[in-house]
C-alpha cells in the first residue's frame, strides 16, 4: 500500500482543448491559491492514515467539544507532527483545528463554521477561517447554496461533460465581497486556555 | 437524521465556494486583494445581468518575441549567413471574447471571437520579412474566417450530444511533442517553430463541422463514448510567405529557389470531398482511459507534386522544377491510453498515443528529377516526387512529482518525459526531406519540469527536446506570475541548437528569442 492513494481527477484545458488527468495531488500542497492544503480539505483519510487520542474537553462558542490529537502513521515525513481538532460532541462536527509543524510548533489555526441545510437537515461547511501563524497569511474559504440528494446522470461525471464547460447551476445568494480588512471575520484564536488546563506547553510559530 | 458532509463524499451534494486568500505581513497589506476590473464591471457584468442566459469572458494579450541575434545561421545547403535587422519577431495584440448563450436546458450557443494585430510590421518597417506581402497576410486578422474563431450550437439531451457550427475538436493525449491522432485541423504556422501547446489554442484553424456523440454507461467495457465527425469545410494550414523570417521559403531558400509553383486548387465542396472522423473511447473499471480513432480527411498542407522540368530555365539560373501543390487525402487509424499507477513509491500518470497513416505520400529520391531527366529535357513518365508509404507515429509519456535534494516544501515539482518515434514502412533508404535522406526511424525526446510557487501565483517551467538527427530545442526557463487575479505576465526563453539540416537545428540563431507575454482577463 502506497503512502499516497492515486485519485482520478480530470480537468478541461481550454488552451489544449482536451480533458487531461490531473497529476495526483500532493497532500501537503496548497489547494488553489490559498493556504489550505489538499490534505486539510479532502485528501486525508483519518480512519486509516492516523491514530487519534482525546486530550480533553473544551467549550467553543457554547459547544462542548472533544479535543482530539491525531498523528499520521503512514508517512514518516508527513508535514505535520500532529493535528489537534475540536469536535463538538453532538453531531461530531470539527469546529476548530490547530496544526503543528514537523518541529512541533503550532503554525496554523482554523475556525470551521457549519450550516444545517434545509430541508435535508444535513450539516455542511459554510466557512473555513484560517491563519498561518508563520507567515500571517489569512485564508477565508466560503461555501454556500448547498443542495443534496439530486438525481443525476452518470454522464455528468464523464470527460465529455467537462468539455462543455457548463456551469452546473448558477449559485444563489453569494456572500458579499470583502471590501476591506475590517469586513473579514475575526481571526481564529489559539485555545491557550485549553492548553493550560491540560498542562501542555505549546510554542506558536511566527515572525 | 443529521449527517456531516465533506467534499470527498461521492454523491451529488454540491455547494459553491468562494476563496479569499489575503496576504497580511505583520498587519500590512502587500497588494490590493480586491482589484478593479473595469471592462468586466462596466460592460460584461451589465450585459450578463441583462441577459441572464449569457456568459462572457474576455482576454487582452500582448506577446512580444524579442530576437536574440542579429545574424542567423547559414541556410541549409550552404550560403551566406542571413542578417537579421529586426529586434522583434512579433509584437502581437490579441483581443479574445468567449461567449455562451443558454437558449434552453438542452440548446446552447458557444463561441469565441478573436482579433489579432501584429504591430511589429509598423514598429520596424523595412526589417527582414516585414514587406508588403507578409504584412497583408500576417499583420492582422482581416477576414471573417479569422476573427470569427468559433460559433456553434450544442444540443445536449440525455446521453446524446450534437454540435454544429465553426469549432475545433482536438483528440489525443500527446502534448509538447507533436500531433499524432490530433490531425483534424490545420494550423497558422506564421512561426514555424513556436508550436508550444500554449499557442495551439490560438494557432489551430477552426472549421465548420458537425459532431455527434453518444455516451453509454456501465457496459462490460466500462463507460463508452462514441463520436462521429463530419467536416465539409476544408481549412488548410497557413505558412508565412517569403521573406518572412520563419517562412519555409526563406528558411529553406536554397531548395525553394529552384521551384516554380503553380497555383493550388482547394478541394471542391462536393460531398465526396468532405472529411470524416470517428472515435470510440472507454473508461474501464480498472481505471484505463482508452480510445480508438479513425480519420479520413485531407492533409492540411498541399503536397508539392513535380509536374515537369524546364531545362532552359535551369540554364538561365531560374526556377526550373515545376511544382503543382495539390491537396491529398489522409487515412489515419489511431489509439490512445492513459492511466494513473503507483510504483517506485510515487504516483505516475502514464500516457501513450499511436497514429498509423495508410498510403501517405512520402518524398523519395527516385521520384526526383535525375541527371538523365535533365539531359533528356523532360521528366520521366510516372515521376511526381512522391511514393506512397505507410507511416506510424507513436509517443509515450510518464509524469510524476518529485522534490530536488535540499529543497524545502512538498514534493510538488512536476516532471514529464515524452518519447516519440516516427517509423516509415517500406523504407528503402530513399526517403528525402528538403534534400536530406531520412532515417527509417526518427526519435524525439522531451523532458520538462515545472513547479508552482507562492500559492500557485508563480510557475516556473523548463523543457528540453532532442531529435536524433542531432538538434535541440529549449523551451524555457520560463516564469509565469499572476500579479493579480486578472493580470499575469510570462517571460521565457526559447532556443535551438544542432545540425542545420534537422528539425530544430534550422532554427539555430535564427529563432532564438525571449518571449514576453501579458494577459489581462475580464
Amino acid at each position: 500500500m502506497g503512502v499516497q492513494k492515486a485519485r482520478w481527477t480530470w480537468s478541461w484545458s481550454n488552451k489544449l482543448r482536451r480533458v487531461r488527468v490531473k497529476n495526483p495531488q500532493i497532500k501537503d500542497d496548497n489547494y488553489s491559491i490559498c493556504d489550505i492544503t489538499w490534505d486539510d480539505l479532502e485528501e486525508r483519510e483519518p480512519w486509516w492514515e492516523e491514530i487519534h487520542k482525546i486530550l480533553g474537553v473544551d467549550t467553543i462558542k457554547g459547544e462542548r467539544c472533544f479535543v482530539v490529537e491525531s498523528h499520521n502513521i503512514v508517512d514518516p515525513k508527513y508535514y505535520l507532527s500532529k493535528r489537534v481538532t475540536w469536535v463538538e460532541d453532538k453531531d461530531f462536527r470539527s469546529v476548530h483545528e490547530e496544526q503543528f509543524n514537523r518541529q512541533g510548533r503550532l503554525f496554523k489555526v482554523y475556525d470551521i463554521d457549519w450550516v444545517q441545510v434545509k430541508p435535508w437537515n444535513y450539516w455542511a461547511w459554510s466557512q473555513w477561517n484560517a491563519k498561518t501563524l508563520s507567515t500571517n497569511v489569512r485564508t477565508i474559504y466560503q461555501w454556500y447554496d448547498w443542495i443534496f440528494d439530486q438525481d443525476y446522470s452518470k454522464r455528468w461525471f464523464s470527460q465529455g461533460q467537462l468539455r462543455k464547460e457548463f456551469i452546473w447551476r448558477k449559485a444563489k445568494n453569494p456572500p458579499p465581497y470583502f471590501k476591506k480588512k475590517e469586513d473579514l471575520p475575526p481571526e481564529p484564536q489559539i485555545r491557550w486556555e485549553f492548553w493550560e488546563n491540560v498542562n501542555t506547553k505549546i510554542t506558536a510559530a511566527g515572525k | 437524521m443529521d449527517r456531516r458532509y465533506s467534499l470527498s463524499e461521492r454523491t451529488i451534494e454540491i455547494g459553491f465556494v468562494v476563496i479569499v486568500s489575503l496576504f497580511f505581513f505583520r498587519g500590512s497589506a502587500l497588494a490590493d486583494p480586491f482589484p478593479m476590473n473595469p471592462p468586466r464591471d462596466l460592460i460584461i457584468e451589465p450585459l450578463t445581468q441583462t441577459f441572464p442566459n449569457l456568459e462572457l469572458r474576455g482576454y487582452l494579450i500582448n506577446e512580444s518575441d524579442i530576437l536574440l541575434h542579429n545574424t542567423g545561421d547559414a541556410p541549409l545547403g550552404g550560403g551566406r549567413h542571413l542578417h537579421i535587422k529586426q529586434n522583434f519577431q512579433r509584437i502581437e495584440w490579441l483581443g479574445e471574447l468567449r461567449y455562451k448563450y443558454y437558449f434552453s436546458p438542452t440548446l446552447t450557443l458557444i463561441g469565441q471571437l478573436d482579433y489579432l494585430y501584429d504591430s511589429s510590421f509598423d514598429w520596424q518597417r523595412g526589417a527582414l520579412g516585414k514587406g508588403e506581402g507578409t504584412e497583408r497576410e500576417l499583420e492582422y486578422f482581416h477576414s471573417f474566417r479569422r476573427w470569427f474563431r468559433e460559433g456553434y450550437f450544442l444540443w445536449s439531451k440525455g446521453d446524446w450530444e450534437f454540435r454544429i457550427g465553426k469549432q475545433q475538436i482536438v483528440w489525443g493525449k500527446a502534448t509538447d511533442i507533436g500531433h499524432f491522432v490530433d490531425q483534424l485541423h490545420g494550423y497558422d504556422f506564421r512561426e514555424l517553430h513556436d508550436t508550444a501547446v500554449d499557442d495551439t489554442e490560438l494557432t489551430r484553424r477552426t472549421a465548420w463541422m458537425a459532431d455527434i456523440s453518444y455516451y453509454l454507461a456501465d457496459t462490460f467495457l466500462g463507460d463508452v463514448e462514441f463520436e462521429l465527425i463530419w467536416m465539409p469545410d476544408y481549412e488548410e494550414s497557413l505558412y508565412a510567405p517569403a521573406p518572412y523570417l520563419q517562412s519555409p521559403a526563406f528558411i529553406f531558400r536554397n531548395s525553394y529557389k529552384n521551384l516554380r509553383f503553380f497555383k493550388t486548387d482547394k478541394p471542391s465542396a462536393s460531398f465526396k470531398n468532405h472529411e470524416w472522423g470517428a472515435r470510440v473511447s472507454t473508461f474501464t473499471e480498472g481505471g484505463w482511459d482508452l480510445g480508438l480513432y479513425f480519420l479520413y480527411i485531407w492533409e492540411k498542407t498541399p503536397y508539392n507534386f513535380i509536374k515537369g522540368i524546364d531545362t532552359a530555365a535551369l540554364g538561365r539560373g531560374e526556377p526550373w522544377i515545376i511544382i503543382e501543390p495539390k491537396p491529398v487525402r489522409m487515412t489515419m487509424l489511431g489509439a490512445t491510453g492513459e492511466k494513473i499507477t503507483h510504483m517506485l513509491g510515487k504516483d505516475w500518470t502514464l500516457r501513450g498515443e499511436l497514429a498509423y497513416f495508410l498510403n501517405r505520400y512520402r518524398s523519395t529520391r527516385t521520384e526526383q528529377p535525375s541527371a538523365r531527366d535533365i539531359a533528356a529535357g523532360f521528366l520521366a513518365p510516372g515521376k511526381d516526387g512522391y511514393t506512397k508509404r505507410n507511416e506510424m507515429r507513436w509517443a509515450l509519456n510518464a509524469e510524476t512529482t518529485f522534490k530536488p535534494p535540499l529543497v524545502k516544501g512538498p514534493a510538488d515539482w512536476l516532471i514529464t518525459t515524452w518519447v516519440a518515434v516516427y517509423n516509415y514502412f517500406g523504407y528503402d533508404n530513399d526517403q528525402t526531406e528538403l534534400g536530406k535522406t531520412l532515417d527509417k526511424w526518427q526519435t524525439y525526446g522531451i523532458v520538462s519540469i515545472s513547479k508552482s510557487f507562492w500559492n500557485d501565483r508563480a510557475t516556473f517551467s523548463c523543457a528540453v527536446g532532442y531529435n536524433d538527427g542531432g538538434s535541440w530545442r529549449f523551451a524555457g526557463p520560463k516564469m509565469n506570475y499572476e500579479i493579480t487575479n486578472t493580470f499575469n505576465v510570462d517571460i521565457g526563453y526559447t532556443g535551438y541548437a544542432g545540425n542545420n539540416d534537422d528539425v530544430w537545428g534550422w532554427g539555430d540563431r535564427n529563432f532564438d528569442e525571449i518571449q514576453l507575454e501579458f494577459t489581462y482577463t475580464f
